[in-house]
Formats: C-alpha cells, structure tokens, sequence
C-alpha cells in the first residue's frame, strides 16, 4: 500500500521539477523512491496486516505484494534501459511523471477490489501510454502509433466501462467478492449479466493483446519509440494481465463457466497467428510484438486451466517474471542496435557479451533448460494436463511453443553467423550490462526455480 | 552418497575452469581433466564390484520443492555401463580436439559431457528432460560458431530434436499426473514406473509413442533420420564424434532405462512396427553408404546402419538382444570415434576425405594402416572385435522373436563390409595419389592405438562390459516379462 504513495508522490514529484527546474535530478530521485517502494513492499510482507483502505477498494495481500514487487522492480531496470536508448528522451518532467502514473495504475491493476478502482487503474495505465506512444515528435510511425492505440484503447476501455455496468446492474454491488457471492447465488444467469461478463473479458483481450483483438499490438509497438515499447511490452502487458488474473479466478469462478470455452478458441488462435506472423519478421519490434501475443495467450492457458491450487499462482509469477526479465533484456540490447534483424549479423563478433545476454534472453522465451522460461512453460503444461481441459490444446501449445523454437533460435544462429564483409559500426565491447544483468537472473531463477516457483503453497 | 554427485560436477568444474582461466592453459588444463575424466571411471567400475551398499550409489536432494522435482540421481549397472562410454569417449574426443581451437570450445565439450553424465544419472523424470535438452545446446554453439555449418542444417537439427524432446515432456507429464505418492504427484522413477504401468492399455500407447518420438528422432530411426547425415558432415569432427559416439546412446539409454520400464504392456504390439522401421533404416542406409564418395558421409550412414540394428536388439525384449544392444552402444561409440579419427587425419593431413582423391597411403604410412584397418574392421564386426560380441547377442536375441528380421538385419553386416571394405581399399591401398609428405602427430597415434587396443581387447575379454550389461538386461527382462 505504501508502495502505491510513494510511486504517486514521486510522479507528483517530478511534475513538480519542472516548475522548481530539478529535472536533473529525477532519474536518481525516482531510482531511490522506486527501491523505497520495493523496500516498503518488503516491509509490509513481514508485517502483514490485511488492511483494506478506502471502502474495500484496494487491498495489498501478500500475493498483491509480490506482484507489484516484480512490477517495480521491472521498471527499475527499465529505468536504465530508456537512459540507454541511443535517440533517448531526456529524462524530464514528461517522461517521468507518465510512466510513475503508468506505474501506479498498473500497481492498482494489481490490488483492485473494486471494478471502479479496475477502471481507474486501466485508464492510468493506458492514457500515459497513449502519449508517450506518440512521443517521438519527428516519426509519423509514431503519431501513427499514438492514434492507433488512443482509439483502440479508448473502445476497449468502453467496453470495459459497459461490461461493468451490466455486471453492477445484476450484482447491485461493484465491489468484486459482493459480485463473486452473486455469480455463486444464481443458478441462472440473466442474458445481460453473462454479456456484461463477456464484455469485460473481451475488453481484457484487448488489453493484452489476444487473438482477434491484437492487431494493434504489432503496429503500435514498431511505432513507439524503442524504450517506450519496451515498457508497453513488459510492464503495462503484465500489469493488465494480473487484473485479467484477478477477475477471473476470484469473481468470475464456478458454476458459470461459460465463458472458458470463448477464452480457449481465443487462446489457440492467438497461438496459432502469432507464431506464424512472427516467422516472417523482419523487424525485431514486431517480432518481439507476436511473440509477446504468443506469451500472452500462454499465459492465458493459466486461467483457462482454472486450478485453484498454489500452482496457479506460482506459475503466474514465475511466467510473468521470466517474461518481464526476457523481455527487457531484449529491449536493452535493442535500444542500443536497432531493430532491423539483418544488422545483427556477425553480432556475436562484435559484442560477445551482449551477444550471450541476447542469446539466454531468446533461450528463456523459447522455453529451454535451465533458464527460468523453461520452468514457467513446463509449469503452464502441468496445470493445463491436469485440469480437464482438452488435450488437443496443449498438443497444440506444444506446436506453438516449437514454432517460436524456431525462430528464437533462427535468431541467435543470426547473432552468431560468420558474416563475409566488414563489421558494421565500430568494433567496442558494449558495456550492457543491464542485459547481462537480466541474463544472469534468468539462469540464476533456472537454477533455484524454488526462489520464484515456490513462494505460495496454499 | 555424494558420488553420482561427484561424477556430474567433476566434467561441470572442468568447464568452468577452463572457461574462466586464460587461453594459455587450455592445453594443460584440457589434459588434466581429460586424466580426470579416465580416473572416475576405473573408480566407479572397482566401485561396482567393491560398493558395499547401494546408498553410496544414490544422491537425491529437494530442488524445486513446489514442483516436487528432486536432483535425485542413480548409478545403476546400466548408468554405469553408459558413464563409463561416456568417460572413455568423451576423454578421447578431449584429447583429440586440434590444439589450436579456441577454449570456448573445450568448456563447451566438457559442460556437454556433464549434460550427458546427467542424462544417464538422473531418475528423477523431469530432470531427465532437463539434461536431454540441455545436452543440446552446447553441440548446436559448437554447430554455430565454430564449423561451417550452414544455418539450414542447424535449424533443422535443433527444431527436429526439440519437437521430440517436447512430445516427449508431454508424455512425462502426462505419467507424472497418474502418479500417487502420499496424495500428491511425485517426479521420481519409482513413482512414474508404478503409475504409468497402472495406465490403461490406450493410455500406455499414448504414452510409449510420444516418449518414443524422442529418441527416434536422436539415434535416429527412419524415417526421422533426414537431420543426421548434413548435421554429421558439416560439425566439426570433435562435434560428430559428440553426436555419434555418446549423444545418440542417450537415445538407447532412454528406450532401456524410461519407455520399457514404464510402458512394458505396450511394447508387444508396437515391436513389429519399430523392428520393420529399424530394419528399412539399416537396410536404406548401407545401400546409401556403399555409394559414398566422401568418407565423413559414409560414417554417418553406417552410424545410422549400426543404430538401427542396436535398435532390433533393443526391441527383440528377448534378454540377449538387450544386453547385445548395450555392449554394442559402447563398441560402436568406439569404433565410430576412431573411424572419425581417422577422417579427421585424412581430412587434416592428407588433404581430402573424398576416396577418389586418396589412396595407396600405406605405402607410406605403414603403422597408420594398421590401425585403421583394425578400426574397420571393429566396424564390420569381425570376430576377435568388440562389435562381434554385441552384434551376435543381438542377433541371437532377434532369431527368437523372428529368424526372417534377423536374416534381413543380418544383411547389414554384409552390406558393412562392402561399404567399409571397399572405401579402406579405395583410401589406403592402390595407386599414390595422396598427400605422401604428410606427417601424423604421435598423439594422434597414440589415441588410435588406444581405441584399437580397445576393440581388441573388448573382443577378446568381453566380460567387463558384459557384465554390467548382462546385470541390466537381466533386471530388465523381468520387468517385461509380466507385460509380455
């Protein structure tokens, strides 16, 4: 809860240095407020008090914590790869201000307890996006960007605001465990509370950018400026995820479980498009977008196995941990290279280490041993296997997961290609190591998949 | 205790020592741990017959507690019959790697032999899996950087390994579902024998075909064969002698140690069919390798020729073919590294690995000569070699499940001393054309005359081997038998 302050202050706080000129201190002046943040988090998982402030709106349990945890923490190395960026934004009000906004609406994306608090959280996570989308004044791929996201973002948070009406208009109650002890009462749903149900979930597909309501997502993260995708893409994507999360395996549960089939047909044709879009990229952007859409729909399968076990939730952190940490290693290194595959031939020889950082980044996505993707994919097949779910669709997930094998690892034989011509640009070691940072922490969580895996065992 | 434990992390600090000291002592530190590597495993064979309790043979420890997965590890007599073929093999792969290579790649062999070691070791069913495709990644950067294989072949053989190791991890955690220890699911191998034997029938078929995909595709077995040859040719040959030597008897290992004790009811129905791949496999690869022109190739046919008999063996379920089957994997790891061994020479000293480019090298190399036709003829399996003893016990094992596979399997020898025969005539006898001024290093010498000593002497005194394999095959054989 403390965390939530802090991460608001410092935004006010940075709008603040544009007025009293301190903008050269607010990089080091939220790096310190965000590890506060981490360490007030910290603090209250050794004293836990369930408290629920504001009228049962926001409730900061120990699993809230150790999400908005990996949330901050994210977006801590963030920080350093944005600053990295070779065409970087300077660090200022605008940026700041919007992303700590972003942050925290992803913080209340993370503890709702109230669907109104669900949409304010969507709203403060997206409409800083929507800006900072659009922030590179000289790309028309980036106002273009911008647009696309505004108007798409803006119906899915209309439908969203729908659905929630509907649901309020059966429930009389917005507050979640009041909804979740009328989905239980009813024996038969009204017509118009199932569509309010439906309504919400698809506007979540939107969100985290399901199959068929991706098609934002390839488009609007190419035109991004690089550091800003690269927190679309990791923080914002999982952010809305655990709302998705929390939604569905706490107010949505059993009996009515109508709605598991549509997120099924939804997940394997996410599976299906993304990783046979992603084969024929040649940006790197846009591939990282389908994979990300492949990611997503994985983590999709957590809830379509509906299992109310530790595993669920063990699984849900170790998979958005491993995709966040992948993800952001990726983006450090793209920031600095670009984004056009066909310059990362012959990498290797020109940057080993960031070659090798690259290379256990795009291993963890593939889901190989021994780093921390392998355990969150095999941890997704275990709940799908043992749920009742058809087997066709892990059969199917399995495919997918081949498929993205496939060109991850086209990738790095790209890296590690012997290249005729001269090297282009100068050969330096490139002192990444914010890559190489999130490269050892996916083999250090491979290694002790118990640091992240086995956190709750309720 | 701590010995399987040992024998994993001793080829592990190899790695990253050699990895993190200076280039300058790659060659001293490659040798030692090579020295190493040839002391364990006279350790663990006097240990078989000296170990007083079988707990001293056991390591297990909580690793992913959540998960249930342990690093539970084993040395049965038949991890011991596969850590010894990988002990051996892998030091003489060591020693042969060219003095000039950079020492990525010595840390890359030694943390594959550790994955290797790990595979054998392992009785935990996930951890199992963890090492199978860990052992893959260090052949595939040994593949990319350091050879010129194209990015076609490496694609290809990594994606179609991986799509077996996946359909395999479907399989195991389908058995890991079923199993029942105290009200929750366990990974270990008592565990998953017991649950998947309890599965129904069509269960059990599910079960065997997917973990069957696996090793398919790594020995491999027709048709899931078409990565082998180009993947063969174009590695490095420190990397085919990896590939062919040790990483395919992962394969072998598997079939033996997980499919047949877990899944034995199905094996009856699904022995025709795979006996009759193995046997098109064998037969399509000796009339492929008798066209050879280049030797590499040639090799890489006649592993897969030999493969698939090792694979009759394997699915005759008849307790001599078995343990022929498994005295084979360490005969032909032999005779496969010194064939490669010999191309390498051919290939690096002589100037060529096609055959119609050398020949009459005897004439100059007498002593070369000599070994290589002893290697050749550990190839074609001639009485007095170690191939001799496994072939015959697994052609005794495939005459009491069917004489007409045995006499089509029994081809390949025949079809083996064309191809062999004829490429050694075509290579060391005849007309000079060769390179003649070329000289061969002593320590290639040397390591020839070890594997030939080797074959030799495995023909002559095969009870070492057969003795571990005999003990496996024996345990084996009762699990099936109720099956059957």
């Amino acid at each position: 809860m403390i965390a939530l302050f802090i991460i608001i202050g410092n935004g006010l706080l940075a709008l603040l240095a544009e007025i009293f000129k301190f903008q050269k201190f607010i990089f080091n002046i939220t790096f310190v407020l965000l590890l506060a943040a981490l360490a007030s988090n910290y603090w209250a998982w050794q004293h836990p008090q369930a408290f629920a402030p504001f009228s049962n709106m926001i409730c900061f349990n120990m699993l809230e914590l150790v999400l908005s945890s990996l949330l901050i923490a994210a977006t801590i190395l963030w920080l350093f790869i944005q600053r990295a960026s070779h065409n970087h934004q300077s660090f200022g009000t605008d940026l700041s201000s919007l992303i700590l906004f972003a942050l925290a609406g992803g913080l209340l994306l993370t503890a709702f307890q109230n669907l109104t608090t669900l949409f304010i959280g969507v709203e403060l996570l997206s409409i800083p996006l929507y800006v900072l989308a659009a922030s590179h004044k000289d790309s028309a791929d980036s106002h273009e960007a911008g647009f696309k996201y505004l108007i798409l973002g803006a119906f899915a948070s209309a439908l969203l605001l729908f659905g929630i009406a509907l649901l309020y208009g059966g429930a009389a109650s917005f507050d979640i465990n009041a909804i979740q002890a009328y989905l239980n009462a009813q024996a038969n749903l009204p017509a118009f509370v199932k569509m309010g149900m439906l309504l919400l979930l698809i506007a979540f597909c939107f969100k985290v950018a399901i199959a068929p309501f991706h098609f934002w997502s390839p488009d609007v993260y190419e035109g991004a400026p690089m550091a800003i995708t690269a927190f679309m893409s990791t923080v914002a994507k999982t952010a809305s995820f655990y709302a998705f999360f929390k939604i569905t395996m706490v107010c949505f549960n059993a009996p009515h479980t109508f709605w598991i089939s549509m997120l099924m047909a939804f997940a394997v044709l996410s599976l299906i498009l993304a990783n046979t879009s992603a084969l024929g990229q040649k940006h790197l952007k846009r591939l990282f977008a389908y994979s990300g859409i492949s990611h997503s729909a994985f983590l999709l399968l957590i809830i379509i196995a509906q299992q109310k076990q530790a595993l669920s939730v063990n699984a849900l952190i170790m998979y958005t941990a491993s995709y966040m940490l992948s993800g952001l290693g990726a983006f450090a290194i793209l920031v600095k290279h670009g984004d056009v595959i066909s310059d990362y031939a012959g990498f290797a020889k020109r940057n080993p280490t960031s070659a090798f950082s690259f290379s256990v980044c795009l291993l963890s996505m593939a889901g190989i041993p021994i780093t921390a993707g392998f355990f969150s994919k095999y941890m997704v097949f275990v709940l799908l296997l043992s749920s009742s779910v058809s087997i066709w669709v892990s059969v199917i997930a399995i495919v997918a997961a081949l498929i993205g094998i496939y060109y991850y690892i086209r990738l790095i034989t790209q890296l590690y290609s012997k290249t005729a011509e001269e090297p282009k640009g100068p050969i330096q070691t490139d002192n990444n190591w914010i890559a190489l940072l999130c490269a050892i922490a996916l083999l250090v969580i491979g290694f002790f998949p118990q640091s992240l895996g086995g956190i709750f065992t309720f | 205790m701590m010995i399987p434990l040992l024998l994993l992390c001793i080829p592990l600090a190899s790695a990253i020592v050699i990895w993190s000291f200076p280039a300058a002592f790659t060659g001293i530190f490659s040798k030692l741990f090579a020295g190493t590597q040839i002391i364990s495993l006279l350790v663990i064979y006097v240990l078989h017959f000296y170990a007083s309790t079988t707990t001293e043979l056991q390591y297990d420890m909580m690793w992913f507690n959540a998960m249930g997965l342990h690093v539970s590890l084993i040395l049965s007599p038949l991890s011991m019959l596969f850590i010894i073929l990988t002990s051996l093999v892998g030091s003489i792969i060591v020693l042969s790697i060219p003095a000039t290579t950079s020492k990525h790649v010595y840390a890359l062999v030694f943390f594959m032999l550790f994955a290797l070691q790990g595979v054998f070791l392992a009785q935990d069913g996930l951890l199992f899996y963890i090492f199978w495709e860990l052992a893959l990644l260090p052949i595939y950067f040994i593949g990319l950087v350091w050879s010129d294989a194209t990015r076609a072949t490496l694609l290809k053989f990594f994606v179609y390994t991986v799509l077996g190791s996946l359909s395999m991890l479907l399989g195991l955690i389908y058995v890991y579902l079923h199993t029942d220890v105290a009200g929750a699911h366990a990974w270990n191998y008592n565990a998953m024998i017991q649950a998947a034997q309890a599965l129904q029938p069509q269960q059990q078929y599910f079960v065997f075909w997917s973990i069957f995909l696996a090793f398919a595709i790594k020995l491999p077995l027709f048709p899931f064969h078409s990565w082998q040859p180009a993947t063969y040719v174009e590695m490095p040959y420190y990397g085919t002698m990896l590939l062919s030597g040790i990483m395919l008897k992962m394969g072998v290992f598997g079939i033996i140690h997980w499919l047949f004790a877990m899944v034995p009811a199905a094996i009856p129905s699904v022995q025709q069919p795979v006996l009759i791949l193995a046997l098109i496999g064998i037969l399509y690869a000796s009339i492929i390798a008798i066209q050879q022109r280049d030797y590499k190739r040639l090799i890489a046919y006649a592993s897969m020729a030999h493969v698939g008999v090792i694979v009759c063996g394997l699915f005759s379920a008849h307790v001599q073919g078995i343990q022929g089957a498994l005295f084979q994997s360490v005969s032909h790891g032999l005779t496969v590294v010194g064939l490669l061994l010999v191309c390498d020479i051919l290939e690096h000293r002589f100037g060529s690995q096609t055959i119609s480019n050398l020949g009459g090298i005897r004439n100059t190399h007498p002593w070369f000569a000599v070994l290589f036709l002893c290697i050749t003829m550990g190839a074609v399996a001639l009485p007095l070699t170690s191939s001799f003893i496994g072939e015959f016990l697994i052609f005794n094992g495939l005459f009491s499940y069917s004489p007409l596979i045995m006499g089509l399997a029994g081809i390949s020898v025949i079809l083996g001393a064309v191809y062999m025969l004829r490429s050694y005539q075509g290579i060391m006898l005849g007309q000079h054309t060769a390179n003649t001024t070329a000289t061969i290093p002593k320590a290639h010498y040397i390591l020839l005359t070890v594997v030939m000593a080797l074959i030799i002497l495995l023909g002559l005194f095969p009870k070492p081997i057969n003795d571990l394999a005999a003990s496996a095959a024996t345990t084996l054989v009762h699990t099936l038998k109720p099956g059957i």
